[in-house]
């Protein structure tokens, strides 16, 4: 029976013998003794319409199959993911725009409006942040196979018959050839090509250009810790060259400086890397490995999710390149940008003689720390206030608490870490590196909490919402036909560094004392040396 | 704000000024019967550059309201506000041709004093108290935190005791709290079984219920008022708080001497935010002052100028 750890297998639904299993189309290449070693893993669930079969947010373990039927999947809207707007009447909007304030940003700003990507066969539009699975369509994949929180909120739309199954049967029907194959064509269809017509990097391209890539695209398979290609591999190699778009799973990128493996990104489902090296002479230009959540069965067994990846061959993406100029010079606008914003990150000398109180702190990781000098702070919390008046929610993303380091506080603040691990396990890819390098938390959070829990200096914060619009949740409890549907109530909130104001981090820009200061990981050697500092950021 | 190197520039300008101001001064106050005053030119400009400066001044809590507006760092406004805020007292000594005046000048005199004696009683304290609190208070706390930690203490004392009665029904390598300890006054070969040894292994039995008893009725009588806020406690004292937790370990049998620490440490807490506490009403209090008698006096500064000049025009 199920270990103490994993979940135990009291499924709710109709149990099925291996033969009434057998029977059913995904199943007919599984092995019979793989579906009898642990009985009532998987079920037969009947739905009747306006049935919520899972909720956006809450702790889940199963994936769905659907055998008859359709389901609506959405995910609430809320209120746009605050930018440093203060809420002011327009008077006083017109005079801050006459000191240098920016007027508000009503949308996360995005080089493309892509689909979102959820734990299911289909991604969301992201207008609607709504669709409808059918027959043979899956949902779940990530909760069972990472216990990862539900990405949406899905609710029957007719009856519908579901198979719900733990992790044991879906790892069963991943080795089944079928059942890979019916996935894989899935995917392509309506996963890959709606990805690939939504790029703006891809305007411009014929739909039979695009049909093209979709088909001729490779579908590989990584385990954990796998490396996919390394820094001046060849990009056209045979096995390892092309472009590579994320189905499932992390992948960290990282590049080699001074010796060591310097984390640039983690990128997750519907991410794309490797394009740099198709349009640069010399190799690749950073390292790609597999990664992934393990979870753990026992007390000594962990299991690990393989890492899924489409592969655009190198031939296929020459043939792009070559037959659309417009595409070309867009992707070399982003490589250059993205070799960039690379090389400030890998440009201050690493790992300077630290002291042991600072590693165990993990100051090394900051490249925007925020330090608070005690001997001239007056706890007058105006960083604090200034935090909050430069964001239209009211929360502060700085908290004036925190470890001690020789004079200084080092409050819980985003670091702007050279290994971001908060970027890791979100299941709808709502956190990202900027190209800036912040870390940005989009609309699409469902507030999960895996990214505060990820981060390992308390940075990020879970934040209650208070504003939700009375429509959204009218529309809510439409999609759901249910009076007491509630929409999700938490979002995770970041310091974005106050990346849109001139002034730059309002916290050190307010402080009247002088105390509050930020600091990159090449000046903590000057940190530990009694308090003096140099070449600190100034925003004149 | 720390007076440092960076406020030299600030200093010299400030000295500078002042010593223009009084040359200005007293190159005009001879040509004028009854000396500098108010009502001659340089007078009426020396003061208006005083109003400037003290409305300046007060453009700093303004500022505050605002923090993240384009208007020029913080640190800047604050550096005007105090070499500006001193500055002001001596142009409006000269303005005044070093006499007090009437009813409504003497007043403004007055406010004048008390607020800039006010702000630089402000200034020194921010020179030392934050230093002061960084030293003794290391678990310093959020200021909007400190009377929900302080509440919180006795709970944690109660929870203390909770757990070190469940402990004490536990085998040994079960117990969250409670571990055998040894006395430092225990012979090292003391034998197994004797009521006093702390350090026999094997020792899996409560504690004599009289030891818990006496526990109890020191944490009813004594610590219990105390974290409750009865300052007048003997465990408000330092070393007294020390001497008297020696004391009830040497009558509580050893086995409770984690519990016993747990709890001396709780004590200790508020020891620490009680002196937190007493340290941001120093830093802070003197703004309760300093604050609106600045807005009085900038009132009738403002009342002043309007009046003196109407008069003039006369």
């Amino acid at each position: 029976m199920a270990k103490k750890i994993m979940p135990a297998a009291t499924l709710k639904g109709e149990q099925l013998s291996p033969e009434q299993l057998l029977a059913i189309d995904i199943f007919r290449d599984v092995d019979p003794q793989a579906l009898t070693k642990f009985p009532g893993t998987v079920v037969r669930r009947t739905f009747s319409k306006g049935d919520v079969i899972c909720t956006e947010g809450e702790g889940g373990t199963t994936a769905f199959y659907i055998l008859e039927g359709n389901a609506k999947v959405f995910i609430t809207r809320h209120a746009k993911q605050p930018k440093n707007t203060p809420k002011r009447n327009r008077l006083i909007a017109g005079l801050g725009r006459l000191f240098g304030q920016q007027p508000a940003e009503t949308l996360a700003s995005h080089e493309d409006s892509y689909p979102v990507s959820i734990d299911a066969s289909k991604p969301l539009p992201y207008g609607s942040l709504t669709t409808t699975l059918g027959p043979e369509d899956i949902f779940g994949e990530m909760s069972c196979m990472n216990l990862a929180p539900r990405s949406a909120t899905i609710v029957a739309d007719g009856d519908c018959v579901m198979l719900e199954m733990l992790r044991h049967i879906y790892d069963v029907l991943r080795r089944a050839p079928s059942f890979r194959e019916k996935m894989d064509k899935l995917y392509r269809e309506r996963v890959l090509g709606n990805y690939l017509e939504s790029r703006s990097l891809l305007r411009g391209m014929s739909p039979e250009d695009i049909e093209r890539l979709r088909d001729e695209a490779e579908l590989k398979t990584y385990e954990p810790g796998q490396v996919i290609f390394r820094e001046g591999a060849d990009p056209f190699d045979e096995e390892t060259g092309g472009v590579y778009l994320i189905r499932l799973g992390q992948v960290r990128v990282s590049q080699d400086v001074h010796g060591q493996q310097l984390t640039l990104n983690y990128l997750s489902k519907g991410d794309y890397f490797g394009e740099i090296g198709m349009l640069r002479d010399g190799g690749r230009n950073a390292t790609c490995t597999a990664i992934d959540h393990t979870i753990q069965i026992t007390e000594n067994r962990y299991q690990a999710a393989p890492v899924e990846v489409i592969r655009i061959r190198p031939d296929t993406f020459g043939h792009i390149i070559s037959a659309y100029p417009l595409i070309r010079g867009r992707l070399e606008q982003l490589a250059g940008t993205r070799i960039t914003h690379t090389a400030q990150l890998a440009e201050a000398p690493l790992m300077p003689a630290l002291q042991h109180e600072s590693e165990a702190l993990g100051l090394a990781q900051g490249h925007n720390l925020m330090l608070i000098d005690l001997t001239r702070c007056t706890r007058c919390d105006q960083c604090v206030d200034a935090c909050v008046a430069a964001h239209d929610d009211g929360v502060t993303r700085l908290i004036r608490e925190g470890p001690h380091y020789d004079k200084y506080l080092v409050p819980s603040s985003c670091r702007l870490c050279t290994d971001p691990v908060c970027l890791i396990g979100c299941p709808v890819g709502s956190i990202r590196r900027s190209d800036q390098l912040q870390i940005e938390i989009e609309d699409w959070c469902i507030g999960c909490g895996v990214c505060a829990a990820q981060c390992p200096y308390d940075s990020i914060q879970m934040h209650k919402l208070s504003d939700i619009s009375q429509d959204l949740v009218e529309e809510a409890k439409v999609l759901a036909r249910k009076e007491d549907t509630i929409p999700v109530t938490n979002r995770a909130v970041v310091c974005d560094q106050c990346e849109s104001l001139p002034t730059g981090p309002a916290c050190v820009y307010a402080c009247p004392h002088d105390a509050a200061i930020r600091v990159d990981a090449s000046e903590k050697a000057a940190v530990g040396e009694k308090g003096s500092l140099a070449n600190r950021w100034r925003y004149e | 704000m720390l007076l440092d190197h960076k406020n030299s520039r600030w200093i010299v300008g400030t000295v500078l000024i002042a010593c223009a101001a009084a040359g200005v001064y007293f190159w005009d106050a001879p040509r004028h019967p009854h000396g500098g005053s108010g009502s001659t030119i340089v007078g009426i400009v020396l003061g208006s550059v005083a109003l400037a400066l003290m409305l300046i001044a007060a453009g700093l809590g303004m500022r505050r309201k605002v923090p993240h507006w384009r208007l020029g760092r913080a640190q800047t406004w604050m550096r005007a506000h105090i070499w500006g805020g001193l500055l002001t007292v001596w142009l409006v000594v000269l303005h005044s041709g070093f006499r007090v005046g009437g009813p409504l000048t003497t007043a403004i005199w007055v406010l004048l004093i008390t607020v800039t004696l006010s702000g630089i009683v402000g200034l020194i304290l921010q020179q030392c108290i934050p230093s002061i609190l960084m030293v003794n208070v290391p678990g310093e706390t959020i200021a909007q935190q400190l009377k929900r930690e302080i509440d919180d203490l006795n709970p944690r004392v109660a929870a203390v005791l909770k757990l070190m009665k469940s402990d004490l029904s536990k085998p040994l390598e079960k117990r969250k709290l409670l571990r055998p300890s040894r006395r430092k006054t225990d012979p090292p070969n003391q034998p197994p079984g004797t009521p006093e040894s702390a350090a026999s292994p094997g020792d899996q039995t409560a504690s004599k219920p009289a030891d818990t008893r006496t526990l109890e009725v020191f944490v009813d009588s004594r610590v219990t008022p105390y974290l409750a806020g009865d300052s007048s406690s003997i465990l408000h004292h330092r070393t007294r708080s020390i001497a008297v937790f020696v004391s009830i370990k040497a009558q509580c049998s050893p086995v409770l001497e984690p519990a016993i620490d747990a709890i001396s440490e709780i004590c200790a807490r508020r020891r620490e935010l009680l002196q937190q506490r007493r340290l941001m009403r120093m830093l802070f209090g003197w703004l309760i002052l300093h604050v609106p008698l600045s807005w009085m006096l900038l009132v009738m500064v403002v009342f002043h100028s309007v009046i003196a000049l109407r008069y003039m025009a006369q």
